[in-house]
């Protein structure tokens, strides 16, 4: 039978954690380590505040740039 | 420093000390509870860096160029421009993930391929600032002094050097105590600073005129206006660039994506336009942008000594915000051997060499166009790179566990801890950039009045590090596995 998706995290949690302690990382501080990185990566996942920037908002971000940039040119030539 | 390698180096300490020293120093990243500044809190702490007092030098230095007029429009294009793509290049990741920006950056150099920029381009950059600002209060020190005293004192006089150093001492004192002091004190300069700002410009207005300040030539221009126009924009964009190595570790402080990217770009924007009008204007109208200079004989004994003393005690708070965020790269990217010095005396490392160029105050304001121009030739090739990575090779995914391991993982591991398509690419970028215009001779190819040189460089940089790694790393996988693009389950919304 093989491991369910939470057993498999705990594995990988646990695999961290040996190999932070094995490079010399006192273990509470790994343990953090790992206890931060799982909520970031499973319990917040699906926060608004842990998405991707999307296309439309990176699209806008660059064109008001563009803008700024287009009309203080403007403002030179003219 | 969180990664493997460092820690081994790591004194042995109490488990609860253990976990402090990691928290304040800002290693493990940061949950939803933790991230508190909301749009409005980050334009206040961008805006706040943004006017202190070196933004006069900057406006100072444009007027060499370029008019009013012109001269406010080159800041507003090569701020714009360079912010845009820094802002870009240092907020998205700390943002999304909550972590410091120079762990984040391990994809695209590798574990000892950061610590070779921060040790490098990273640490100048913010030596020279900070030296900068060191200088800057040891001339308002001065000033109030010689005017206190009645005495006749030199504008590069030895009491400004004594005076920097002063400054250094007390930069470090405010540093040692944490981020939490130097956040009340900005809290209280920031405000202040924008009010001497806004007053300083009406000073100025009504010292000269209107007239007089639009009808003012550029104090040392080049033949062809073109060019001074295009040299003052790419200076311009330095300046943008220049906040690189600092706003990744803030902005991971903020609470959503809209709360980090456009208060960042925002906050300094405006500010930065600001403060340099009125140094540009200062230096077009009374031939100085360094209110340090002028500000005693228009405002009065009283008002000038008194905003003088302000602007000196802004300058040692802004030294400490940048050199808190720099010290802390440092730290983290240092492996074994700074990770055993305790912060005060990293920190007291640090200004070692701003405190010998105290004794040089001169050279520090007369180099000050050469060192922000070729500072912004390094700086924008990393942000090429550091986006062509997070944007277009892991599309904005990436793995915190294998970022932590580094070496001892797989996805970002490389032979001797260095990418060499990411260092590699910032070489060319920053040669490319000083071919299409050397920040000493001021020589510049053609094409340099058209698309500046900050730009091309960082898209060099950008199109040459997915290059290289197309050919150096062929079959390593680009994002994390679980996610669709590694052949596994698809997490978060257009992850």
């Amino acid at each position: 039978m093989s491991a369910g998706p939470g057993e498999s995290h705990a594995a990988r949690g646990a695999d961290f954690i040996a190999a932070m302690t094995g490079a010399g990382m006192e273990r509470p501080v790994a343990e953090e380590l790992e206890r931060r990185i799982r909520i970031v990566e499973e319990d917040e996942a699906g926060d608004e505040a842990r998405q991707p920037l999307s296309g439309r908002e990176l699209g806008g971000y660059v064109l008001v740039t563009v803008a700024i940039c287009g009309l203080s040119a403007l403002a030179v030539i003219l | 420093m969180s990664g493997a390698g460092a820690a081994r180096g790591t004194r042995q300490r109490s488990p609860e000390k253990a976990l402090a020293e990691e928290t304040r120093f800002g290693t493990f990243p940061l949950l939803r509870r933790e991230r508190m500044w909301s749009g409005l809190d980050f334009t206040w702490v961008s805006s706040s860096l943004a006017i202190a007092t070196w933004a006069f030098i900057v406006g100072g230095s444009t007027a060499l160029l370029v008019g009013f007029r012109d001269g406010t429009i080159a800041m507003i294009i090569g701020n714009a421009i360079g912010l845009c793509f820094m802002v870009l290049a240092s907020t998205a990741a700390s943002q999304r993930y909550g972590s410091e920006q120079y762990t984040l950056l391990r994809g695209a150099f590798g574990v000892v391929g950061v610590g070779i920029l921060v040790f490098t381009v990273i640490l100048i950059t913010e030596m020279g600032w900070s030296s900068l600002l060191a200088v800057m209060a040891g001339r308002a020190a001065s000033q109030i002094t010689g005017e206190v005293t009645g005495a006749e004192l030199s504008q590069y006089g030895p009491l400004v050097t004594v005076c920097a150093l002063a400054a250094i001492v007390l930069a470090w004192l405010i540093l040692s105590r944490g981020p939490v002091l130097i956040g009340r004190l900005n809290a209280i300069v920031a405000p202040g600073l924008a009010l001497i700002v806004g007053a300083m410009m009406v000073f100025l207005v009504m010292n000269t005129s209107w007239d007089a300040l639009s009808a003012a030539s550029p104090l040392a221009p080049f033949e062809d206006p073109t060019l001074n126009f295009m040299m003052a924009v790419e200076f311009n964009v330095g300046v943008g660039v220049s906040w690189y190595p600092v706003m990744g570790s803030l902005a991971r402080m903020t609470r959503s994506r809209k709360a980090a990217m456009w208060p960042a770009f925002g906050g300094l924007f405006v500010a930065t336009i600001l403060a340099q009008a009125v140094g540009l204007a200062s230096a077009l109208t009374l031939g100085d942008s360094d209110p340090t200079v002028w500000m005693v004989p228009f405002g009065g004994a009283v008002l000038g000594v008194g905003v003088l003393a302000f602007i000196a005690f802004a300058n040692v708070t802004s030294m400490a915000s940048i050199v808190y965020s720099t010290v802390l790269a440092i730290r983290q990217s240092s492996g074994r051997f700074l990770v055993r010095l305790p912060w005060k005396w990293l920190s007291a490392l640090f200004f070692v060499l701003p405190g010998i160029m105290a004794f040089f105050p001169q050279f520090m304001y007369e180099q000050f166009m050469t060192f922000v121009t070729y500072s912004g030739a390094f700086l924008t090739a990393v942000c090429g790179v550091a986006l062509a990575d997070y944007f277009v090779l892991r599309r904005q995914r990436l793995d915190l566990r294998e970022l932590h391991l580094a070496q001892r993982g797989r996805l970002y591991a490389y032979r001797g801890g260095i990418n060499i398509a990411g260092l590699g690419a910032v070489a060319l970028g920053a040669v490319f950039y000083v071919w299409l215009y050397d920040p000493i001779t001021l020589e510049t190819q053609a094409a340099f009045a058209y698309v500046t040189a900050s730009l091309p460089a960082a898209v060099l940089a950008a199109v040459a590090y997915l290059v290289l790694t197309a050919v150096l790393y062929p079959r390593r996988p680009r994002v994390p596995a679980g996610h669709a693009d590694a052949g596994g389950a698809p997490a978060g919304r257009g992850a």
